[in-house]
């Protein structure tokens, strides 16, 4: 894509970007409570559970990952589980081009670690306009990012409060927030099958290796698999 | 407050991977153009990891995540919030928590003292140099290396144990024991409880076996060891904190011995089991 107009980085951009992040903290809160309270029960202390939230800053990937913790943690199905579910990242990063193209070393790298689903979509939006400040991106990925952190460590101390085991249904919240994000997920009928075959896959592979996170792995790759096999008999 | 390496090893690649994926995709894509067909097996992983999640979660779950995961699930399309399913979810799979929880309690076996200043001569032995002696409804250890053993045997069980230990004590809980008078991490599951232990196993962890994720501490103060044995799976928790979970299957049932060993001294109370 080429530009007509140079792409800047402001300040007047980053606080643009931090007026239009408030719809996306209210959404974002639940999911950090909930992130940090798995973390709790799983017995990572506050500070393991707190760099996690800040160095990873992924919701759904953290908690996919928490979902698989075990006591000791498999260091290699954790983070091949977390690293599936980033897999979209490689494909949205580029999109944002017209603008990362302009930009030079920390301005670069560092806005596109404080991208996330939420505000990608927003800037993608604010490039198609022809917004030319690319330090939207940051701005709007900063509050989240702080909001995602407080919210985790708050969800840490409560859960630190309430000494709950594993089993008990609190816990559940990480279930209810899955359920929650993947009924949107669903693009139509050309989901059904995939959906089907991840869905089975999965189940299998849990048996077969019980206390692993490669389910959700191999489940994730067979219905992606499936996905194409379908289009190319049925293109629609 | 803690750092555990594994862990912290396991966060830093979550996070280099995240990273990698955000930065990588740029920098990569941007010079190699990814086929349609890589693009469409990636346009399909979000939604299809989630349902290899949830599936086998809801599942391989009880009455509380089938009722909890219906309740979200209508909870989100009758709404179409991704926010009230959390509450809603939860909410119900909590209260048929509470009333599986109910309804079990009435049924459940009921929980045996197993050792008792009263029983102690009839169904426990002394093996080893250990001159245990009784003190305040506590059996005590202080000197000498040794174990006290039931006699009778055990399978599938819980386990629960208070003990009261010095950072220094070298104590620990046998369990599945196939030989009374040879008591070892070898013959047995050892979970152990020595709060200064140097290196490996710990208090919490299962000697020779698994190591416990988290430092956890047992003097001081009472505590409470709870073991949970079921087939090939055991659970171990002190003080309700998960310790560690181990899944082997060299012991299926056997005694259990409680050990004293060397300096500073153990308390053992309300030793408690619960078939399963």
């Amino acid at each position: 894509m080429s530009n007509a107009l140079p792409v800047t980085f402001t300040r007047a951009g980053f606080l643009r970007g931090v007026r239009a992040s408030p719809p996306l903290l209210i959404g974002g809160l639940p999911f950090g409570l909930v992130a940090g309270l798995t973390a709790q029960a799983h017995g990572l202390s506050f500070l393991e559970s707190t760099l996690m939230s800040a160095t990873v800053f992924a919701g759904s990937a953290q908690l996919i990952a928490l979902g698989v913790w075990a006591a000791p943690v498999s260091v290699s199905t954790v983070s091949l589980a977390s690293l599936t579910m980033n897999l979209r990242f490689l494909l949205m990063g580029p999109l944002l081009a017209p603008w990362m193209d302009h930009l030079r070393g920390w301005r670069r790298w560092l806005s596109l670690f404080f991208m996330i689903d939420h505000n990608w979509a927003l800037a993608l939006k604010e490039i198609e306009k022809g917004e030319r400040d690319a330090a939207f991106l940051i701005g709007s990925g900063v509050p989240i990012w702080i909001v995602w952190v407080v919210s985790s460590i708050v969800g840490h101390l409560s859960g630190s409060l309430i000494h709950t085991g594993p089993g008990h249904p609190l816990f559940f919240a990480a279930l209810s927030t899955f359920i929650a994000l993947l009924v949107p997920m669903w693009r139509g009928k050309s989901d059904l099958l995939p959906w089907l075959v991840a869905g089975s896959v999965a189940l299998v592979v849990s048996q077969a290796l019980p206390h692993t996170a490669w389910h959700i792995v191999i489940g994730a790759l067979a219905g992606g698999i499936t996905g194409l096999l379908q289009q190319r008999w049925r293109p629609s | 407050m803690s750092l555990h390496t594994p862990t912290v090893i396991t966060i830093l690649l979550m996070a280099l991977g995240c990273y990698g994926c955000r930065a990588g995709g740029y920098w990569l894509l941007t010079r190699v153009r990814p086929s349609a067909a890589v693009q469409t097996v990636f346009s399909y992983i979000p939604g299809c990891l989630f349902v290899s999640f949830v599936i086998p979660a809801v599942i391989g779950g009880g009455p509380k995540e089938w009722v909890g995961a219906a309740v979200a699930l209508l909870t989100v399309i009758l709404t179409g919030s991704v926010i009230w399913p959390i509450f809603t979810g939860t909410g119900a799979a909590w209260m048929v928590w509470l009333l599986v929880g109910t309804a079990q309690a009435a049924e459940a076996p009921r929980w045996q003292t197993l050792l008792a200043e009263s029983n102690f001569a009839t169904q426990w032995q002394s093996v080893g140099d250990v001159q245990w002696r009784w003190e305040q409804g506590a059996l005590l250890g202080n000197a000498g290396d040794g174990f006290v053993v039931s006699n009778a045997r055990y399978s599938n069980f819980e386990l629960s144990v208070e003990v009261l230990i010095e950072p220094q004590t070298n104590s620990g809980v046998f369990i599945r024991c196939s030989d009374a008078k040879d008591i070892s991490p070898t013959n047995c599951y050892e979970v152990n409880l020595w709060d200064d232990r140097d290196g490996a196993f710990a208090t919490g962890s299962i000697v020779q076996r698994v190591e416990s994720a988290t430092k956890l501490r047992a003097s001081g103060q009472w505590s409470t060891l709870t073991v949970r044995a079921q087939g090939t799976h055991l659970q171990v928790k002190l003080n309700n904190t998960p310790a560690v979970e181990l899944d082997d299957a060299a012991h299926a049932e056997g005694h259990l011995a409680l050990q004293f060993r060397g300096s500073g001294s153990v308390r053992f109370r309300k030793v408690e089991i619960r078939p399963l």
